[in-house]
């Protein structure tokens, strides 16, 4: 026991007992720790450090995911308010509405309000839209012809 | 159970500072600094394990919700500070293990004093139940029984303590930390854990005789 051990035990008489006493009472305690209790105690050290490695691979990968849903979001969001940059003019469907081929006095708004969303189940108005464009300009035609010419 | 707050150090005695600086290079052998710091947190968590719940175990009175305080601390440490330097992992593990004791021994008592309303409230206080132990098939039984018992005594003594006096002995005597971490875990100053425990000895060394 050095000398300032022993100064110390004489400052204060009893606690050094009281301190080693406590101590050697406590590690055997720890020391007789019934299966039981030790095995449940391993089990749960194991639980922790496989959680903690579930939890680390999910801090990096949220905000990987996070970010993709993100961008996900932001192109969907702006395909949607966007619907007529879907028609490109080289589109053959818009190819095949020339200014020139409006005999009925249709502009370009009216032709684009004519032509039925591609996204919609009109697909059939889409394919019979020469016909219907000859269909209107029929009238036209007719009143413009002399009567004479018929017979 | 009288505690004191912990935001100023509590004014002491000189006897009680002497008596606290005494204690200081008593427990020296055993600081934590001693310990070899584990390489990985399961190394950490293994050598504490017992430690810990033993600890829970005075502090709560029942082994089954020791075991889940520990279990609590374990994963909290794990998630959240496993990637702090291996010397830091022994006092954040014990502050967690002493919020965690804390909360129980709160909601413990909420749910007494919801008993004792309603008038179904049972006074456990004062007796320990019998609990079922595994057959000893050690080489000297009553050496282990009187293990048991001293245990049993010393634990009975630092329960008798208040809570923050349990706190600095627990921490600073059996578990080892030094001044410092004791105070990082209990949260709370230096000066406040040298007098807590320099009380907590004051009152357990009337008790050695009953640990013999």
């Amino acid at each position: 026991m050095s000398k300032l051990h022993e100064n110390t035990v004489n400052d204060m008489p009893g606690d050094d007992e009281v301190a080693s006493r406590a101590r050697a009472i406590f590690r055997t305690a720890c020391e007789q720790a019934d299966s039981y209790h030790t095995l449940r105690l391993g089990l749960a050290r194991r639980k922790a450090v496989n959680a903690g490695s579930a939890h680390r691979a999910l801090k990096v990968w949220a905000p990987l995911a996070g970010a993709a849903a993100c961008c996900a979001l932001v192109v969907g969001v702006v395909w949607l308010q966007h619907p007529a940059d879907r028609l490109q003019p080289s589109s053959p469907i818009a190819a095949a509405t020339p200014a020139s081929s409006n005999p009925g006095g249709l502009n370009q708004g009216d032709a684009d309000e004519a032509i039925p969303d591609v996204a919609s189940n009109q697909m059939e108005v889409v394919q019979d839209l020469d016909f219907y464009r000859w269909l209107a300009a029929q009238p036209a035609m007719a009143s413009a012809a002399p009567v004479g010419s018929r017979r | 159970m009288h505690e004191t707050t912990d935001a100023e150090p509590i004014p002491a005695s000189g006897a009680a500072m002497n008596a606290a600086a005494a204690l200081e290079t008593a427990s020296a052998p055993l600081t934590e600094s001693a310990r070899p710091v584990a390489a990985t947190i399961e190394a950490f968590l293994a050598s504490v394990e017992r430690r810990a719940w033993r600890v829970a175990e005075i502090a709560l009175r029942d082994s089954d919700e020791a075991l889940d305080a520990v279990q609590d601390t374990m994963l909290r440490l794990v998630r959240h500070y496993s990637a702090k330097p291996a010397e830091e992992w022994s006092p954040l593990f014990w502050g967690i293990l002493r919020r965690r004791i804390t909360d129980l021994q709160r909601r413990r008592t909420v749910r007494n004093r919801i008993l004792v309303w309603t008038g179904r409230a049972t006074n456990d206080d004062d007796e320990e139940l019998p609990a079922w132990e595994a057959p000893d098939l050690g080489p000297d039984p009553s050496r282990a029984l009187a293990s048991r018992q001293a245990h049993a005594a010393m634990s009975k003594a630092i329960r008798a303590l208040p809570h923050r006096q349990q706190q600095a002995f627990m921490l600073r005597m059996l578990e080892g930390l030094d001044v410092a971490d004791t105070a990082k875990a209990m949260g709370c100053s230096a000066g406040s854990v040298k007098t807590h425990l320099s009380r907590a000895m004051d009152a357990l060394r009337t008790r050695l005789e009953e640990w013999r």
